[in-house]
């Protein structure tokens, strides 16, 4: 018997040809990049393969994958602007073009509210617009791993956030004077 | 919008720029524009059509995404993220800064302006669309929630508007206490910043949808700049001493604006322009 996860997959097989292009045409609109855009259209099958349920309810797959694919557009902008705020809020609409000098204060400003390798990360897909890939190729795991170890990374940062901003007043910031320059990480 | 059998081939004829543009707006979530699905499609392919006949489109290697798909992307069922770190406390803190302005309201201005006519062949709400960025423009976007809403999402997430005003002291009269009816509420939800704080209810029937928005700024904050910026064309509508400004698009579809007091209100409705008469005069009822 087909399970409901094996019909979505046969979905998935049967609608890619044809909606990852118009997918990935869209996400090139809002997306800073293409490697991010082809990476949001990627998230939006993912999404697909978790619900199989409500892919499946849809009498118009290719529609939810882009109603799906818009919500994912909207939560990577909002979450981007969340961080950019917390790490460099004078360079909130440019924070890919922060410096490797600006990016290695933000690490020494931030060090110890979560391992360095977290921060790192967070830093790395949050602020200089690295993707899922990139960082999970650097790290040795697939993308989906990555986003999944990012998740667990920022609610830790979130958590332990508060404790460190008690001993860092926001007045004190030094980050608040980080100018522009290239997105590389260390 | 509420109609069954959708004709979209207003957008055949749109410039590609002009086209681009629509499917920014509608990605962009406080922009007022909200395509439908099949027409974002239908878009996307004509611009696709487009790209091909002209030799401007960028290569996609199907092939090599559906590999990188499978081989980085699929859900497998373990996944190895490595060892968890510990969590202290799960608080987070926001921060107080303003977002800064980035788009420029001459720009917002000039394609409402000139794009009218298209728009309203169309069928979406572009002056809502000109309400929300010029919102926008003023700083009113809130960053500072986190939700997982990949998924298109049903149901209520939280009580209804009112609620919400009562619980945060909110005194003025700004909810409507009608609407016509099937309409239920699909979503309710508060979005703060220490600068204001943000209110919207959507409510839906059928492909018919009300969004009521409400932005509540502190006393030392004025909130009438929006008044500066109304197109030409629409009509006001003064009830309880309060001017709410309104226009009617081609399609039906009706969105009005008014200030009380600190708070900055707006409904985008499919309605007549009766019925939101109705509504605003629900709010004024007591």
């Amino acid at each position: 018997m087909t399970s409901k996860k094996d019909k979505s997959d046969a979905l998935i097989v049967e609608l890619y040809p044809r909606a990852y292009p118009l997918l990935l045409r869209y996400a090139t609109l809002e997306a800073e990049n293409r490697a991010v855009a082809e990476e949001l259209v990627q998230e939006a099958f993912v999404v697909a393969c978790e619900h199989p349920d409500k892919f499946l309810a849809s009498d118009n797959p290719t529609g939810w994958l882009i109603t799906t694919l818009r919500n994912l557009i909207r939560n990577y902008k909002r979450h981007k602007a969340q961080w950019a705020e917390i790490f460099a809020p004078d360079e909130i609409d440019n924070a890919a073009a922060l410096s490797d000098t600006d990016i290695s204060g933000i690490k020494t400003m931030y060090a110890g509210i979560v391992p360095d390798e977290d921060l790192d990360l967070i830093i790395a897909v949050e602020l200089c617009g690295y993707t899922y890939s990139d960082e999970g190729d650097r790290l040795g795991i697939t993308a989906e791993a990555c986003r999944k170890r990012l998740k667990r990374a920022e609610k830790n940062f979130e958590g332990n956030f508060k404790n460190f901003s008690n001993f860092c007043p926001e007045s004190d910031s030094s980050i608040h004077s980080i100018k522009g320059g290239s997105n590389h990480v260390e | 919008m509420s109609n069954d059998v959708k004709d979209y081939s207003a957008f055949d004829a749109m410039p590609t720029d002009y086209l681009r543009t629509l499917l920014s707006l509608d990605i962009r979530a406080t922009s007022g524009v909200e395509l439908d699905p099949d027409a974002i499609i239908h878009i996307l392919e004509v611009i696709q059509s487009r790209e091909t006949g002209d030799g401007s489109a960028e290569a996609v290697d199907i092939a090599a995404a559906w590999k990188n798909f499978n081989e980085k992307y699929r859900p497998q069922e373990s996944e190895d993220e490595g060892p968890a770190p510990i969590c202290v406390q799960p608080q987070s803190r926001k921060h107080t800064r303003l977002k800064r302005v980035c788009i420029t309201l001459a720009a917002v201005i000039a394609l409402a302006i000139g794009s009218q006519a298209v728009a309203s062949a169309s069928g979406f709400d572009l002056w809502g669309a000109v309400i929300q960025w010029a919102n926008e423009t003023f700083g009113l976007e809130s960053h500072y929630t986190y939700e997982d809403s990949s998924v298109p999402r049903s149901g209520p997430i939280c009580e209804d508007l009112q609620d919400m005003l009562n619980l945060d002291g909110i005194t003025e009269p700004l909810v409507p206490t009608w609407l016509p009816n099937g309409f239920t509420q699909e979503i309710c939800e508060k979005n703060s910043t220490p600068q204001m704080s943000s209110y919207q209810a959507t409510y839906k029937n059928s492909d018919r949808e009300i969004t009521i928005q409400i932005f509540a700024y502190p006393d030392d904050m004025g909130a009438t700049h929006t008044y500066e910026k109304l197109p030409e064309g629409h009509t006001t509508y003064t009830v309880a001493g309060i001017m709410h400004s309104i226009t009617v698009n081609t399609d039906g579809s009706v969105a009005a604006l008014w200030n009380n007091n600190t708070c900055e209100c707006s409904i985008l409705a499919n309605v007549t322009e009766t019925e939101m008469k109705q509504i605003i005069d629900s709010i004024y009822r007591g």
